[in-house]
């Protein structure tokens, strides 16, 4: 058939019955409304601290990531054109359906249907070390770790992926097997308000133990404070790779566990093993620094020589970086 | 030994308690944290030194340190050394203070003996009820301040107050003894020997002080302000000391460059007979430069010279006097036999020599005698006789040559004629046994065909008086050939060999006989002889040994303040007295037989004038020392070197500060702030040291 030298019109579109075709206003603006303020500050783990409910404050971490981002969180433009939506700030401009805004004088956004659907197994170390608590700080590493495991699970559910749940301390002690529903994020997220911590850490053995349990490849998110054996623990993330994992470590440490507490004398106790130590921070300091890094460079130089992603999120910090390396890592996967 | 000039503040002591009290109270007890990192803690303090763990121990020492050092430095300490002596001890104090010429030297507006006054009054403040002490003036003869030590300082003082800078040399070894005689007059426990000078090195270097007392603490009080430059005159006099009429004379004068930079010096010479020379001279550091002033006096009679320099820092020196007493020709009997007129004789040659210019005076009157005519009184006005050939000399006039010259005489014996061994011979049996002839005559010898015919002059002596003026014309005496000469024995150790040919035969020799001179020429200006009188040196070299030989009176002794002057006069019946440079009357001692003139001490520089009745007959010019004009010091640690066992204190004053911190001690209170600011630097250092805040 030979090209037509005429352009083809486009489809028609049947408006869905929730997109009315009522006249645009006189002198309603072209640009997008800007997003609610709130949003933004619900990176900022003192703030969401404050929430009591997981799915808001996870709901609240997604969208002001991507509000600084100008992107929509919940999809990309991979898959095949599905419906139309309401525009929402944050959302892609050139998602916006500029024909369905010459007929209507809103703005809609083009729905697509995803090709495939990622499954994303987080692991949340819940030992006792993590129930750590910097002196200044709000959250201990736990909640910390578990508003950024929510927050993750939130966002993979609404962009269509699976995400499963594990939390462990010497062994897996809790598992919500992936899920791609709503219902599966309330289960994920009702555990992470419900936990507690308690036990020794013993990641890699939890690692290993998990390693039984998931059986399709995807992407593994590990949130922990990773003091455990170094060797071990990456024997085991070894074995994830090997099946074709995309690994992400996020490292939570606190304050005071990067810098020393700001104090003139102390008797320090390991929680976990009660192994007691005096020193002075002041005086110790750059020493423990130089020791400190030295543990969180070597974590990541492990990590980078086996394709693995790592940040260091530290629970003062937003947690956009832990956003930005989960994107990321989803996105090599 | 320390002593605490404060010691009241000493209960604030306690206050060194204070930082081992906050020390204490500041252990908090330690807070008890969770940190699920220790393990990374512990890696920390295991990598620490043991020194680092023990800082705050360090820190809390460093404290107390330093406020223990701010306590000490509040009671005033005093390290006294053992020179500031023992409390409560009665003590035999004896100051030596140094009156030399030197102290004179004044830069600045003060002088050294200003400096040196005020020393020794800062010594007297520092005595205690019960202290002897007695002072020594060191000149040239040390005196006491008082006849014995004593308490009454007051008397001291006025005798300090009295005193002043001399002209004189510091004689420091004999006024270290007559300290040490005061101080065995002591009968203190204690005993203190403080010496206050510029430690002149001339005076002070050859100074010894084993005789001091072993339980004497010395203090050596240096005045000398470090850098002292200074011109003096050390010496004038004339060449020859006692020149004859007529005679060509050279005043020399010499300047003594005492700094550490050359220096042109022009000299003035004035003489009484109103002449006035100039000339200058260039001078090396630490050296001595001469500036020579050639003359000829007309006249008998007495010439006061003044050299004088240009104004310095020590003036005492730039003035140098001297006297020549000008006498008449010198008489000389030429003994011989030959004709004076006859071409060929060595009389002719010698009697031109000794009068070359007839239109002027040489300073010798010649007086050809035959030996058949010597007599005694001849002899007696004979300033000096030359022998020159007289074979037919009665036994007699050996004998009186003999007398002539054992006597005080001077005789020039020229070894010439064919008689000659047994003229000497005869000569010498008149000697006496322990004055033999240096040599006797063993041949005449006649080398004109031997050989290339003559012998030459080969060896002179020239450090010799009578050859000093050929030392740099040494060629000339070379020229001379000898064809005849006597061969005689080996010269005898009592001889003054000055010639000798180049065969190694003894040209000319000098020897002493009784109170004369003897001069063997063995050589002759005879044609047929030599050609010596054909030589430009002919004449000089008759000249210069015949004023050698008469060179015996080498003027007058030089007098320094301090110590007497002396002269000798023509023998008087006269009264004698004498007056010193400002007109006052001196007392004298004259010996109207000899005509020696003694004034007993001189205390100034000057012409110091010799009356016989109210006639002038004498000068005598006192001048200083010439070692007072070199001012280079002796660094007392030199001087306690020498002293093996005992204390010394060693310090260099200015102003008083010397004395007043042997007597206080050295003040510690200075360092002990800058330890304590040491001290809180360290423990700021330490506590900084690793010590890392935790980041905002």
């Amino acid at each position: 058939m030979p090209p037509s030298s005429e352009p083809t019109p486009p489809p028609k579109v049947r408006l869905p019955p929730h997109i009315t075709s009522a006249p645009p206003r006189v002198g309603a603006p072209l640009t997008p409304p800007p997003p609610p303020r709130q949003a933004r500050t619900y990176l900022n783990p003192g703030d969401l601290g404050r929430l009591q409910n997981f799915q808001f404050a996870a709901k609240l971490v997604v969208e002001g990531f991507y509000q600084g981002k100008h992107r929509s969180p919940y999809h990309d433009f991979s898959s095949e054109f599905a419906d139309y939506r309401p525009y929402t700030p944050g959302d892609e401009i050139r998602a916006i359906d500029w024909r369905a805004y010459a007929r209507t004088d809103r703005f809609y956004i083009k729905l697509f249907r995803k090709e495939t659907d990622m499954s994303c197994t987080i692991l949340v170390d819940k030992s006792n070390s993590m129930a750590f608590r910097g002196e200044e700080e709000d959250l201990t590493k736990l909640q910390y770790a578990s508003y950024m495991a929510a927050a993750i699970s939130y966002l993979l559910i609404k962009q269509g992926d699976k995400a499963s749940l594990a939390l462990c301390d010497d062994k897996i002690r809790t598992y919500i097997p992936p899920g791609g529903t709503n219902l599966a994020l309330q289960h994920s997220l009702v555990a992470l308000e419900r936990v507690q911590p308690g036990g020794p850490t013993q990641l890699a053995a939890s690692l290993q133990a998990l390693f039984g349990i998931v059986k399709r490849r995807g992407l593994l998110v590990v949130i922990s404070d990773f003091l455990d054996d170094t060797d071990a623990v990456f024997s085991a993330l070894g074995m994830f790779a090997h099946r074709g994992f995309s690994i992400l470590l996020l490292h939570t440490l606190t304050a005071d566990e990067l810098n020393l507490p700001d104090t003139q004398n102390a008797l320090f106790r390991d929680p976990e093993s009660a192994f007691t130590i005096a020193a002075e921070p002041d005086s110790i300091r750059s020493s423990y620094q130089d020791e400190i890094h030295a543990f969180i460079r070597d974590l990541d130089a492990r990590a980078k020589a086996r394709r693995m992603n790592y940040q260091l999120c530290a629970t003062y910090e937003p947690y956009h970086k832990a956003l930005e390396a989960f994107l990321t890592a989803r996105n090599r996967h | 030994m320390l002593s605490l000039l404060n010691a009241g503040f000493l209960p604030w002591l306690a206050a060194l308690s204070v930082p081992v009290v906050i020390h204490l109270l500041t252990r908090k007890t330690r807070r008890k944290m969770d940190l699920p990192t220790v393990r990374f803690l512990q890696k920390s303090l295991a990598n620490q030194s043991k020194l680092w763990r023990w800082r705050h121990l360090i820190t809390l020492l460093l404290r107390t340190l330093a406020l223990a050092a701010i306590v000490f430095a509040f009671l005033k300490p005093a390290w006294l050394s053992a020179f500031a002596g023992s409390r409560g001890q009665r003590a035999g104090v004896v100051i030596l203070l140094d009156t030399s010429e030197s102290m004179g030297y004044s830069a600045g507006g003060s002088s050294s003996f200003t400096k040196a006054k005020a020393e020794a009054e800062e010594a007297l403040r520092g005595l205690r009820s019960g202290d002897k002490t007695n002072i020594v003036f060191c000149g040239a003869q040390p005196t006491l301040a008082v006849e014995a030590p004593t308490e009454d300082a007051q008397s001291l003082d006025s005798a300090l107050q009295a005193a002043q800078v001399t002209e004189e040399r510091a004689d420091g070894a004999s006024a270290v003894g007559l300290a040490v005689d005061q101080l065995t007059k002591m009968d203190t426990g204690v005993r203190k020997l403080i010496i206050i000078s510029d430690f002149q090195r001339t005076n002070w270097a050859d100074v010894r002080f084993e005789s001091v007392p072993p339980n004497t603490s010395i203090a050596f009080v240096s005045v000398d302000s470090g850098r002292r430059e200074n011109l003096g005159i050390t010496s004038l006099r004339s060449r020859p000391a006692t020149p004859r009429i007529g005679e060509s004379t050279t005043v020399q004068a010499e300047v003594f460059n005492s700094s550490e930079v050359p220096r042109r010096v022009p000299v003035d010479l004035k003489l009484s007979d109103g002449r006035h020379f100039t000339d200058s001279v260039t001078i090396a550091p630490y050296s001595t430069g001469n500036v020579s002033f050639p003359l000829q006096f007309d006249k008998a009679e007495r010439v006061e010279m003044t050299a004088s320099i240009g104004e310095d820092n020590l003036a005492s020196d730039n003035v140098r006097r001297a006297t020549v007493d000008l006498r008449q020709m010198a008489n000389v009997v030429l003994l011989t036999d030959e004709d004076l007129d006859a071409p060929t004789t060595a009389a002719f040659y010698l009697s031109r020599a000794l009068h070359p210019d007839p239109a002027s005076s040489s300073g010798f009157r010649v007086l050809p005698v035959r030996p058949k005519d010597l007599n005694n009184p001849t002899l007696k006005s004979a300033d000096a006789v030359i022998v020159c050939n007289t074979p037919g000399m009665p036994e007699v006039q050996y004998e009186a040559l003999a007398r002539y010259v054992v006597g005080g005489g001077n005789l020039m014996w020229m070894l010439y004629g064919d008689r000659m061994q047994e003229e000497l011979a005869a000569f010498g049996k008149h000697l006496p046994k322990a004055e033999p002839l240096p040599f006797k005559i063993e041949s005449l010898a006649d080398i004109s065909k031997q050989g290339q015919g003559y012998v030459t002059l080969s060896e002179a002596r020239y450090d010799s008086r009578l050859l000093k003026a050929f030392r740099d014309t040494a060629s000339s005496l070379s020229s001379a050939k000898f064809t005849r000469f006597c061969i005689t024995s080996e010269v005898d150790k009592r001889g003054e060999l000055l010639l000798k040919y180049e065969d190694g035969t003894a040209a000319a020799v000098r020897t002493g006989e009784g109170s004369g001179n003897l001069l063997l020429l063995n050589m002759s200006p005879a044609p047929g002889w030599s050609d010596l009188a054909r030589q430009d040196v002919f004449v000089p070299l008759v000249h210069e040994f015949l004023k050698g030989i008469l060179l015996r009176d080498s003027g007058q002794r030089e007098a320094n303040p301090g110590g007497p002057a002396s002269t000798t006069i023509v023998p008087t019946t006269a009264a004698v007295s004498a007056k010193d440079a400002n007109g006052k009357i001196m007392p004298v001692a004259a010996d109207k037989t000899t005509g020696s003139v003694v004034i007993e001490h001189v205390a100034q520089s000057g012409f110091y004038r010799v009356f016989a009745g109210n006639d002038e007959v004498a000068s005598i010019p006192v001048n200083p020392h010439p070692d007072e004009s070199d001012l280079r010091s002796i660094d007392p640690t030199e001087l306690e070197s020498k002293r093996q066992r005992q204390v010394s204190v060693l310090q260099a004053a200015a102003g008083g500060a010397g004395m007043a911190t042997i007597q206080k001690g050295l003040e510690l209170w200075p360092y002990l702030l800058g330890v304590a600011i040491l001290c809180l630097l360290l423990e700021h250092a330490v506590r900084r040291v690793g010590t890392k805040r935790r980041p905002a």
